[in-house]
């Protein structure tokens, strides 16, 4: 177990290259980091010493090998909107940006494991058509104009939400509703296909054979085997949840990493896009690990080493 | 081991007229299928106590299916299923309940039958717990002694499933099954999935216990060497009905259906001679959702005769007490 989480912590240092390595090209191709600075009065001497100062006049592998070594030291430069380091800035807004995904995962998890499960148990029945048809329905909806149709709902005609912002817990309802369903569709068709999948196995009907209760049976055996599909995609799904929270934040004005992140790439502030870029392909990559801890700690049958 | 010894004076099981009617390809909008797939179609037969009944045919011709109707793991079209005096087709939820630990299965698949999750002890001591009989230590206690009478070490009770071999598995799932004190039990090709070289082992593992204990079983089977060698009766079916059905040793030494005759002459003889008899019957199994008119052998019967494709024949007692469902047996 040990031997596995170190194995998986020492491919994290590749990734990040990997993720680096894109970051700072995509950079470098879509504009010159001297017009950031100076603007449309500057001096030749003054454009030359900037290039100097910044080490642009050096190959292009020192400057990304000097990006790299400022990364690991986690200095990402000044803000240029904020006057203040990157990463400081980046670490105020994780909070709001967890508190969004995390609310949206309950919820998620919640319509998600209900819904699959009535549906498996009153398969091809009134309820299963219902849930399963919103869930196709679900599918494929675009989940910010849910949002917007939420906020037009209960924000506009009914005023019983704000449409946005932070406060108390009834501005993170419409945000959070919005971010799980970007996943809980999914989740409810998963959880239905591997709990009928299991019902059918053969452990299952000895389980009946004893005339053991039927909720006994739904606890003790079908959902524990029925989760291994569930929490594989979760890790699959972690990346989309960030994607969607940036939809979601810029939506509802929530204070996160995403809306940080779309406001910087306006305002050209590299070095809080490369902050906040690293800072989330951090998190997918221990999020990822998470699930694969998760899994093995749920399933006798997978052995890390 | 034979059926006359009854105690009680009445068969274990008795199953009369049973069917299992499966719908295929159900319309979209309809509640009505389209067809309907006969899988057991009319079956009649009973389970004598302390005594083993061998349940043979090709693959598809409904011995799971049957399997699972006797034990009510599948809900009968129609029929009777009496178990020990008790109709079980037609109890209700509650009373079936009450009365499952009588009647256990084990299933081919000796992987597929255990929870991947649960510790073997914990899956053999399981019903023991939640129908409320001991303490958790005096279950697990109890669980040891069966592990024994299968021929485990209880040492291996903190384990989980897939730590162990094929043959150990079945003995666990024998146990499972043996746990509840069961007076049947429903064995569905309990070593098709094995190592030749254990099958005989778990064979004899289920006479040791049947010798102990006193139950009874249902071998399910396509391998009429091992049914000879277990079953006191065997039944022969064919696409959902029964073909033949007597003592055993009569039926396999002296077949009355040519079905039975074709089934008996594939059995590799005791000792390997140079040629096997193979191959004897010729043909495909006819579609079960199409049975045929008639016979549902005849298709494949060496001596059809017009009558066959024409009157289905009644599966009928023979002068020496066997039942033959063949018009010319
Ligand atoms: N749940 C089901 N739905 C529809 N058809 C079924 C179902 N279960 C079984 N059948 C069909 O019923 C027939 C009998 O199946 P069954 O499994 O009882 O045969 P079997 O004799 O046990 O075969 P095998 O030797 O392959 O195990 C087959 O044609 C099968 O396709
Ligand atoms: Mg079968």
């Amino acid at each position: 177990m040990l031997n596995f989480i170190l194995r998986r912590l020492a491919t994290i240092p590749i990734s990040i290259l990997i993720v680096t390595a894109v970051t700072f090209f995509i950079l470098r191709l879509t504009g010159d980091p001297v017009e950031l600075y100076l603007d449309i009065t500057r001096t030749p001497e003054q454009e030359a010493l900037l290039r100097q100062e910044l080490g642009l006049d050096q190959p292009l592998i020192v400057q990304y090998l000097q990006f790299l070594a400022d990364i690991v030291r986690l200095d990402f430069g000044r803000s240029l909107q904020f006057q203040a380091p990157a990463i400081d800035i980046v670490v105020q807004r994780l909070g709001a940006t967890f508190q969004l995904i995390g609310a949206a995962l309950v919820i998620a998890l919640v319509v998600g494991l209900v819904g699959g499960l009535v549906s498996a148990r009153y398969k091809d029945r009134t309820a299963d058509m219902v849930i399963s048809s919103l869930a196709v329905a679900g599918q494929s909806m675009p989940s910010f104009w849910l949002g917007i149709l939420l906020v037009q709902l209960f924000a506009l005609n009914l005023g019983w939400l704000p449409t946005s912002g932070t406060g108390g817990w009834q501005h993170l309802v419409l945000p959070s509703v919005t971010l799980a369903a970007f996943i809980a569709p999914n989740l409810v068709l998963i959880t239905r296909t591997s709990v009928l999948e299991i019902t059918d196995e053969l452990y299952v009907t000895t389980a009946r054979s004893k005339g053991l209760p039927r909720l006994r049976i739904l606890l003790r055996h079908i959902l524990p085997n029925a989760l291994n599909p569930i929490i594989s995609f979760f890790g699959l799904q972690v990346g989309r949840l960030v994607g969607g929270s940036v939809v979601t934040e810029t939506i509802f004005a929530w204070p996160g990493i995403g809306r940080l992140m779309i406001g910087a790439i306006y305002q050209r502030d590299v070095p809080v896009v490369v902050a906040s870029v690293i800072i989330v392909a951090l998190a997918i990559i221990i999020a990822n690990l998470l699930v694969d801890l998760i899994l093995s700690v749920v399933d006798p049958r997978i052995r890390l080493d | 081991m034979m059926a006359d010894a009854e105690p009680a004076g009445r068969p274990l099981l008795e199953v009369e007229a049973l069917t299992k009617h499966f719908p295929v390809g159900r319309h979209l909008l309809r509640r009505a299928p389209r067809h309907v797939l006969r899988a057991v179609d009319g079956v009649s037969l009973t389970v004598a106590r302390h005594s083993t009944l061998g349940l043979v045919g090709e693959s598809g011709c409904g011995k799971s299916t049957l399997g699972r109707l006797m034990i009510r793991l599948l809900e009968p079209t129609s029929g009777r299923i009496v178990f020990d005096g008790i109709d079980i087709a037609t109890a209700d939820p509650a009373a079936l309940r009450q009365m499952r630990s009588r009647f256990q299965m084990v299933f081919q698949d000796p992987l597929g039958s255990l929870d991947p999750r649960v510790r073997v002890g914990d899956s053999i001591a399981e019903p023991l717990g939640i129908l409320g009989e001991g303490s958790p230590k005096r279950n697990l206690e109890r669980a040891a002694q069966i592990l024994s009478l299968v021929g485990l070490d209880p040492s291996v009770m903190g384990r989980y499933p897939h730590e162990f071999s094929g043959g150990q598995k079945q003995r666990i799932s024998i146990a499972r099954a043996l746990i509840v004190s069961p007076q049947l039990i429903v064995a569905d090709e309990p070593v098709s999935a094995l190592d030749v070289s254990v099958r005989a082992q778990i064979v004899n593992l289920f006479q040791d216990v049947q010798e102990k204990l006193g139950l009874s079983y249902v071998f399910v089977s396509h391998d009429l060497g091992i049914v000879r060698h277990v079953a006191d009766h065997v039944a022969i079916m064919y696409l959902g009905k029964l073909m033949e059905y007597g003592v055993a040793r009569e039926v396999l030494r002296e077949p009355a259906h040519p079905y039975t005759r074709a089934l008996v002459a594939t059995i590799p003889p005791p000792r390997p001679l140079k040629e096997r008899p193979r191959a004897a019957i010729v043909g495909d199994l006819p579609n079960p959702i199409d049975i045929p008119r008639g016979c549902r052998f005849a298709s494949r019967c060496p001596l059809v005769q017009p009558i066959c494709r024409e009157e289905e024949p009644e599966l009928r007692a023979l002068d020496d007490g066997r039942k033959a469902a063949c018009h010319f047996a």
